[in-house]
This record gives structure tokens, sequence and C-alpha cells, in this order.
């Protein structure tokens, strides 16, 4: 009796501390990775097939064209699949989580952090959003990459009060909110999140940026997003959207896309055929507002409409994006 | 493979629960002393023949030692022989520890010493690496040697039993020394699963990561940005990095004994107490008798007392003192700065020795009362500021700095970081910051409680099954949250690994 006493004390006291970790390690959480989960939620509850064009990308992404713009004007069936500081290695896992529910036309790749793989990094938000897709192989190869053989990194992916403990004296309200997998803003624009804020900055000249070659490792991962793509009979286009900063990967991206079947939109080379103005498209320095996402849409969508065989969304009755926008 | 990493927290339970299920006992010992050799490997597999060859040496010399006390001999002849065998064990011995310890220091002092008077020597200069805790187990597979020397124990025949004893894993790198009387004869009877073992072991486990990685680990970070620049931070900065460094080095060795004494009880080993509230003591000789009780007593019972102890007048014993306390310095690194600090705690009980007929006079001229507890306190804070002075030689890179350092404690002033926030930009924010000090405000608490004899464990032991279940499940998430861990931390090894 005493040694079942003991043996049930033991799997109780195990399974509190396992609850716990559990527990803690969601309360700890970085609080921006919420919105990643509702992003990646909202995605995966479109009807199969119904998206033509998904965007793909950092917050230059979701923050930098109007979905809505795309549908209203042009009839663009387009899905905003993006999030903050993805890199081109987290990319390539959205684009693969994508398609097991969605078979699009055409992909288009932000290229912000296109030559910013991921290798030996600790887990951190973009990584640990991660969790929540639903290829099991893929994020493993993901990991692979990115924890190298360090166990306490993979652990930290399994356990994430491994990773952010340390958060324990920068809790708010929403670290002890549930995750809300409730995207209905995100549902009716798609993806896109809106900003209407206005910071004037000053678009940096096209010619004065200085270039940089892609790494070996961004270009292996570029080389599989397109191999996906190409298994999937789906159209790359990569693009970049100004900001005032650097981009160092113009000339790189143009190169690669030519080299590999594919589309480069550079917005800072055609930022006067957009049509940006530096006083009123931004809402901060790095990324476009409601204003400049809307010339983004407009530029892009002729572009897409002009070399694509894209269906013309506002002839379907019922079809997800009447009425949403 | 450190005592707070994952891969001994793979390890552990792996050893144990093979240990427990194998049925034969020889196996059992077999299968400890595989895992241990496996453990030391760990570090550097290379320096398991160093660990190797000390266990043969002293086991072979226990072995001779019986054989000679059985011979036929004339006692002179007896005498000489078990003198020469305790010789050799000790030479050879302290010889690879020597080479590996301290080579490159006698060179560099032989140098320095040629150079004063003029003469320039090309000294060669060896790249070695110290074997991690060759200080304690020569020490332990010494101790052994002298114990059948001096008839305390009978020398064992078991050669892999032995090997264990010198080996056993969670006392191998940092302690604590224990002795042959003591931990051999557990060895030789494994022991099956108990669960009141296990209970009080992962109590004793959990006691020990906490003190490592909540305030240990936590303090360090303070410590190493002050002492990493004490021309910036000096004054209040360095006393209050000085303060926490007494506290880190106790929680960080403290924590280690602990982690290894618990990790033994739950094999059904009892490992000796190494530290009893020392802190709390009211003097320095005190505090000697409190911290470190593994190594302090070694010294006692191999050095102290051979050399006479007090037995042969008060000079000799204040002679015997300084040399057991140098020697204790060079024992924690070859640096001046560690015999500074030994001959510093040395030269304490001296004086403080010295000084107590003048002391006693002041208290029966004043009329204090010796038992109050201000008077404790008075004594206790004073033998704080003691030890904690000499802790700065033991942090400091070199004499020079620690001088240094001491300078700048007693001429800088600005008191005022303290109470402008100054203080939490030295790489514990407030909330960190705080949360160490309400940490060492446990300890303390714990310590208390050791002094006067209550045992906190036993008293969770003794409450409802509930109680305990939530104590031991909320500390263990406690210390998972608030430690210092995981793959963002730069692991800090345990201070004692070094030595």
């Amino acid at each position: 009796m005493r040694k079942i006493r003991a043996l049930i004390g033991t799997l109780v006291t195990v399974a509190m501390i396992v609850y716990g970790i559990n527990k803690l390690g969601f309360i700890v959480r970085p609080t921006d990775t919420d919105g990643a989960y509702s992003q990646i939620e909202t995605f995966h509850s479109l009807p199969e097939d119904s998206v033509e064009v998904i965007i793909y990308g950092s917050s230059h992404a979701y923050r930098g064209l109007s979905t809505i713009e795309m549908y209203n004007k042009y009839g663009i069936g387009a899905y905003n699949y993006a999030w903050h500081w993805q890199s081109i290695s987290t990319t390539k896992i959205w684009l693969k989580d994508s398609l097991l529910t969605q078979s699009p036309k055409v992909a288009l790749i932000e290229c912000f952090n296109a030559n910013a793989p991921l290798k030996d990094v600790p887990l951190y938000p973009e990584i640990y959003y991660c969790r929540y897709l639903r290829r099991r192989s893929g994020i493993d190869d993901y990991l692979k990459q990115c924890f190298g053989t360090d166990k306490e990194k993979y652990l930290a992916f399994y356990m994430p009060l491994c990773a952010f403990h340390d958060n324990w004296d920068t809790l708010t309200e929403s670290s002890f909110a549930g995750l809300d997998a409730d995207g209905s803003f995100l549902r009716k624009t798609m993806g896109y999140a809106p900003d209407d804020k206005v910071t004037e900055i000053t678009i940096p000249e096209y010619l004065a940026l200085p270039q940089e070659p892609l790494s070996t490792l961004a270009i292996a991962e570029l080389d599989e997003i397109v191999s996906i793509c190409q298994e999937n009979d789906v159209e790359i286009v990569f693009y970049t959207v100004p900001w005032e900063g650097e981009y160092k990967n113009g000339d790189a991206m143009a190169k690669y896309a030519q080299e590999n079947g594919c589309a480069y939109l550079d917005l800072f080379k055609y930022a006067d055929d957009v049509g940006y103005d530096g006083a009123t498209d931004f809402s901060d320095k790095a990324h476009l507002n409601t204003s400049g996402s809307i010339k983004t849409a407009d530029y892009i969508g002729k572009y897409l409409l002009e070399n694509y065989d894209l269906k013309d969304m506002r002839d379907d009755e019922g079809d997800i994006w009447g009425g949403e926008g | 493979m450190l005592f707070n990493s994952i891969d001994f927290l793979i390890f552990f339970p792996i050893v144990l629960s093979v240990y427990f299920i194998i049925p034969n006992s020889r196996i059992k010992q077999l299968w400890l002393l595989a895992s241990s050799y496996y453990f030391y490997m760990c570090w550097n597999a290379r320096y398991a023949i160093l660990i190797l060859t000390s266990t043969f040496i002293t086991y072979l010399s226990g072995i001779l030692l019986e054989k000679v006390k059985q011979a036929d001999l004339i006692s002179e002849k007896q005498v000489l022989y078990k003198r020469s065998i305790v010789a050799g064990s000790l030479l050879s011995n302290l010889g690879i520890l020597f080479y590996f310890k301290y080579i490159n220091f006698t060179i560099d002092v032989i140098s320095r010493i040629f150079t004063h008077v003029h003469i320039q020597l090309n000294m060669p200069s060896f790249d070695i690496m110290l074997p991690v805790g060759i200080s304690f187990y020569t020490f332990q597979a010494l101790s052994y040697t002298m114990d059948v020397y001096r008839d305390e124990i009978y020398a064992e025949k078991d050669f892999f039993q032995y090997a264990l004893f010198v080996s056993f894993f969670p006392q191998l790198v940092a302690g604590p020394i224990e002795r042959s009387k003591n931990l051999l004869k557990q060895l030789a009877v494994p022991k099956n699963f108990n669960f009141e073992n296990f209970r009080e072991g992962i109590l004793l486990m959990i006691w020990g990561y906490f003190l490592k990685i909540v305030i240990a680990d936590r303090l360090s970070i303070f410590i190493d940005r002050v002492y990493g620049d004490h021309s910036v931070y000096g004054g209040w900065y360095l006393i209050v990095a000085t303060i926490f460094f007494a506290v880190q080095i106790y929680c960080d060795f403290g924590g280690y004994s602990t982690i290894a004494m618990g990790a033994a009880k739950i094999l059904g080993i009892d490992l000796m107490e190494n530290f009893d509230a020392p802190y709390l003591s009211t003097s320095v000789a005190g505090f000697w008798r409190k911290w470190h009780i593994s190594l302090t007593s070694w010294f006692k019972d191999y050095l102290y007392i051979p050399l006479g102890g007090s037995r042969k007048g008060k000079f000799r014993k204040y002679m015997n003192k300084m040399s057991v306390f140098l020697v204790s310095g060079l024992w924690h690194g070859a640096q001046f700065s560690f015999i500074m600090w030994g001959g510093m705690n040395g030269a304490y009980q001296v004086i403080g020795e010295i000084l107590q007929p003048v002391r006693d006079k002041l208290v029966s001229v004043l009329h204090l009362n010796r038992h109050s507890i201000g008077h404790k306190l008075v004594h206790v804070f004073g033998t704080f500021v003691l030890v904690d002075l000499s802790w700065v030689f033991f942090r400091a890179k070199g004499v020079k700095e620690a001088f240094s350092m001491i300078k700048s404690i007693f001429t800088v002033n600005n008191l005022y970081v303290l109470f402008d926030g100054s203080i939490y930009n030295c790489g514990l924010d407030m909330a960190n910051f705080w949360l160490a000090i309400i940490c060492i405000g446990i300890l303390l608490f714990a310590d208390v409680c050791k002094y006067r004899k209550i045992r906190i464990r036993d008293v969770i032991i003794a409450q409802d099954y509930w109680f305990r279940w939530l104590i031991i499940a909320s500390s263990v998430c406690m210390i998972l949250l608030l430690g210092k861990w995981g793959p963002s931390f730069d692991k800090a090894s345990f201070i004692y690994f070094q030595f």
C-alpha cells in the first residue's frame, strides 16, 4: 500500500511539474507571437484552394501590400500569409505549410530578409510560432538548420520555458490571456494589417544603395523555395518594398530571379513608377502605411494581371473577399 | 558534464534506473564504476588515465601496507617499510598533481627570482590543461593510504570497489572529499531502491539547484561586470559585488555539494556535509569548522596534526596553522592571490588567538554579555567582514588587482549609487537585483534553521502528502522560471571545478 501511494505521489508530482512547466512556458512567451498564431489559424480556416495569390515574408509584406485593394481593383484573390521579422528560412516553412490547404497560382515573396537565413540561432519568436504549423517533417529540417546539434535549443522548442523564462519580470496582461484564434479581423483583411499612421521618411535613392551578394545558405533556401513552387505549379514573384534603410540585395535578387525563371520587382527601383511619397505613405521608417500599401497593391496587382492567368474573384458570388474589405 | 546541464539530466536517470534494476550487487558496483568513469571522461577522456593511475598507486600502497603489517618483521623495519610505501604514494600522487597544477607556477616563480638577481634563465613553458577534479580525487585517494597506514581501516582488496571509491561520480570533480572509513564501507553494500532516500535526495538536489542556478549564477552576472572593470565600478559597487561574491561562492560550491549529496542519497549513499551555515560563525576559526568541512578536516587530520598540531607549544601551533592555511591557499590555485587568501585566513586565526586575552579582558571590564544576541551578531558581522575581505584575493585576477580593489573599497565614497539606480546598471536590472536579495534572505533563513539544528527537509517530509507534492512541484517550477539557465545563458561552470 505504501509503495503504491509512493508511486502515485511521484506520478502526481511529476504531472504537476509538467503542467507547471507548460503553463509557465506559455505565460513567459513573447506575446508578439500571438498574432502569428492567429494568422496561421485564420489562414487554415479558409476554404481549401480558394486563394490564387499568397504573399509571404516579413512585416514589410503583411503591412505593406493591401490584399483588399488587390481584390477591389483587380479582383485578385490574395492572402497575406506573412509575419514579423520572417527570415527566408521561415518563409520556406510557411510556404510548405500554406500548400497543405491551398493551391495558389502565384507566390509573392517579399525579400526584406532574403539574405538572412537562420542558422545556429536560439529559439526566438519566429521559430517559436512554428510550433503551430502543421507539417512535422518540415519543422524537423528547419530546427536542424536553426539549432544544429545543440540539445538545449531543441529542449527550448519543446519546452519554451527553457528559452523564455527570463521574461518573468516583463509580464503583461496579455501574457496571461489565452491564445486568440479569433482572426476575424485578419479574415476581413485577408491577412493584411493596415496602419493609417503617417511618418515622414526619405526614400533612399536606388542607385546609391550598396550591393552585396546572397550568402550560400540564403541561395540554398531560395533554391528550395523555387523547387517547392515548381513541384506545385506555383509561379514566383519576388519583390521588395522601400523603407528608410539600405537594401543591399536588390541586384543579387534580380540576378537570382532571372537565373531561376522567376520575377523580381524591386520597388526601390520603381518607387517613382509606383508613386510612393515619403511624406504620406509610411507609418514608420520601416513600413508602408495604408496609403503606401494601396499603391503597392495597385502596382503589383497590375503586374500580376498582365503576366499571370488569374481569375476575377469579383465574378464569384459569395467569394471570401466579397464584402469583407 | 555539469550538474546543471541537459546531459546530466539525461545521464543521471539512466544511471539510476539501470542501477536499481540490476539485481546483482557486484554488477551494480561495476555499473556505478563505469558510469563514474563515463561521467569523468565527458570532461576529457584522456585524463581518465590519470585518475586510474592515482587509483592504482593508492590501491597498491594499501595492499603493500597490509602485507607489511602482517609480515613477521622487527618493528623498526616495519615502520621503515610502511613509511616508504606512504612516501611513495604521496610523492607519486602529489607529483602528478604538482605537474598538472603547479609546474608553470613554479617555473614562473624561479624565473622571477633569478630575474630579480639579474640572471636570465630560459625556462620551458608547459601547455597543460588542468584535469577536472584532480585536487579532489588526489586528496581523497591519499587519505585512504594514510588511513591504512594509521590502522584506521583495513586495506581494500577489491580493486573495482576501491576504484569506485576514488571515482564515485557525485563527488568526483568538486567533493566533498570523502574518507574511506565513510564511503568505502557504504559502496561495499549496494543498496536497493528506497523511497525515503529518493525523496530526501530529490529535496537535496532541488535545494542545490536553487543555490546554484537561481542565486549563484544570477549573482555572477553582477560580480563579473563589477570585478571585470573595477576602475569604473569602484567603492560601493565593489562592496556590493564582494558581498555578493561571498554568497556566490557559498551557493555555487554549496549548491554543488548539495546536489552531490542528493544524487548520492538517491543511490543510498550518505556523503559528508560540506557546509554548516558558515557565515553565521562568530569567529574565523569557527568559520573554518563550517566551510568546506571535508577539506578543512583533511588538512587537520593529515597535515596539521602530523606537524604537531597544538601539542608543541603556542608558537609551533601558530606556525602549523599558518602552514596549513598557506597550503590550503595553494591547493586552491597556483597563484599568489590564493596563497595570500589562505595566509590571511591563517593570520586572522592566529591574531584572534593572540588577542583572546585582550578580548576577554575587554568583555569583563565593559560587563558585556557574550551570550546576548547583539554580541553574537556583532561577532557574526565582524567575522563576515574579515572573511569577505579575504574573498577579494580569491576572486581577483592577482594580488595587485586585489589590493587595488581593497583600496577602492576604502577610499571611493559613492554610497549614492545604492539609491540613484546606478546599482541596477551592472548586469542585473532592478527586478533581478531584488530577486537576488530575496533569495539571499531565503538562504539566510535556511542557514539559521541549520544553525538551530532544524532540518527543513525533515519538516517538509513530515507534512501531509499533498503539501509535499505541492512544495516539490512548485520549487522545481520556480527554479526553472527564475534560474539562470537555458541556451541564451552562458552556463557558468562551478567555481570549484577550476581546482
